[in-house]
């Protein structure tokens, strides 16, 4: 198959270039103040956690530090197309953190996710693709984080060694792979630092605030992600391939908007606070919009029960039963 | 040395913008810039994105797929995924005509 025949669109069907361009404008204040909350709130719940302490509180307590830290894939993902902030450096610095806390490589999954970007939905090329004829124990382990976890060590343990997956070396153009590799021993560096202070000090603290939280927090995260693309046409075309779901303000706060997640795909390089009001414009050319969450995951699991079921709920138009209420 | 081509009409790029020309087989943007006009290639070196429907900022063309940035004036690609350089072309104004060469 050629590029073009695989590579996603869909932009142009729903907005002139005109109409795109007021939309694009990045700020520092909607990054900063956006960053802020979730920080504020993960050192909260961090407080929380410690307080909690050697009680049954442990659980809600770790529970919310949990989620917040799986979050953290919001700032990531937003500072991987560098629409988080105006200021290029700062996003840079920003990215750099919290990729170090969410544990990925940057400049690797910035190359993976500009792959995904590239060739959403089309199987052999989305490098996010969800497993052919999802099992029951797929969407387990999905949700689980396995695949998650296994892609993601094999990327943290295997590049500073220089040995990079071939089926994801079409991701990297060749001058980058020695910055990848690079910067691959310097997290293996930090970490590193990290347990042996930790060991030296006789300090719980990493494994209780991070290390701990972010395995906790990780299935919530997989199971707000598989309504991104789960069930969706497998086509390059983003209006039907992609997924936005609608859902609450706590969740699109710290989720920094990406429940508006067609939108997102269709004109990427628009910052996250403008996704809603994108929504606003183009939301009837999108097919479908899944309402919340729980019923987007549980029309995924009644598909893979009765394959064929409709248990989507589209009518012809590709439409869901919210769409057609709305 | 090649000859000039005729490519496009000046009043029909604005200002900070730019639009895609197809010469001789080859697909070339065609920028305005606040000093002047400027031509690079049209397809940007990393995934095959048409760089006409990406936005100028600041003397430099974002792509529209995934951000990567060049600059305008040289070519050069300032910002991953992009990291291969777009070629520029030589270009002059007649009237209200645009030309480029393109070795
Ligand atoms: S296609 Fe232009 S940066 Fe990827």
């Amino acid at each position: 198959m050629s590029v073009e025949a695989v590579q996603a669109f869909g932009q142009k069907e729903v907005l002139t270039k005109k109409e795109y361009k007021p939309y694009i404008v990045r700020t520092n204040r909607h990054g900063l103040v956006r960053f802020a909350i979730h920080a504020g709130a993960l050192m909260a719940s961090g407080a929380a956690v410690y307080a909690s302490l050697g009680t049954w509180w442990i659980v809600p307590s770790m529970a919310c530090h949990a989620i917040l830290m799986a979050f953290l894939f919001a700032p990531v993902h937003e500072c991987s197309h560098r629409t988080a902030f105006r200021n290029r450096t700062l996003n840079e610095a920003v990215y750099w953190i919290v990729c170090l806390v969410y544990m990925v490589p940057p400049t690797f999954f910035r190359y993976a996710h500009a792959t995904h970007h590239t060739y959403t939905q089309v199987r052999g090329w989305d490098p996010d693709m969800l497993p052919e004829n999802m099992t029951l124990r797929d969407y387990v382990l999905f949700v689980l984080g396995t695949t998650f976890w296994r892609r993601n060590f094999r990327w943290l343990l295997f590049h500073p060694f220089g040995r990079i997956d071939p089926k994801q070396r079409y991701y990297l153009p060749d001058s980058e792979i020695p910055k990848v590799i690079r910067e691959a021993r310097i997290i293996m560096l930090i970490y590193a630092g990290v347990a042996a202070a930790a060991v030296y000090y006789g300090s719980w603290a990493p494994l209780i605030y991070w290390i701990v939280p972010r395995f906790v927090g990780e299935p919530y995260m997989r199971w707000l992600r598989i309504s991104e693309h789960g069930d969706c046409e497998e086509s390059p075309d983003l209006r039907r391939n992609t997924r936005t779901t609608m859902t609450n303000r706590l969740v699109r706060c710290f989720f920094w908007e990406m429940p508006y997640h067609a939108e997102h795909h269709l004109c990427p390089l628009v910052p996250f606070h403008a996704l809603s009001r994108l929504h606003e414009k183009i939301r009837d050319k999108l097919h479908p919009v899944g309402d919340g969450y729980l019923a987007v995951n549980r029309q995924v699991v009644g598909n893979i029960l009765s394959p064929g079921s409709g248990a989507m709920g589209l009518d012809e138009s590709g439409r869901t039963a919210g769409q057609r209420s709305a | 040395m090649s000859d000039w081509l005729d490519v496009a009409n000046a009043d029909d790029i604005d200002e900070d913008d730019v639009i895609q020309v197809e010469v001789e087989g080859q697909v070339l943007a065609i920028y305005r810039l606040e000093d002047g006009f400027y031509a690079t290639d049209g397809i940007c070196s990393h995934a095959e994105a048409c760089l006409a429907d990406g936005f100028v900022m600041d003397g430099f063309i974002e792509c529209p797929l995934h951000q990567g940035r060049f600059e305008i004036k040289t070519g050069k690609a300032r910002s991953a995924p992009a990291t291969e350089d777009l070629r520029t072309y030589e270009l002059k104004i007649e009237g209200s005509r645009i030309l480029v060469r393109l070795d």
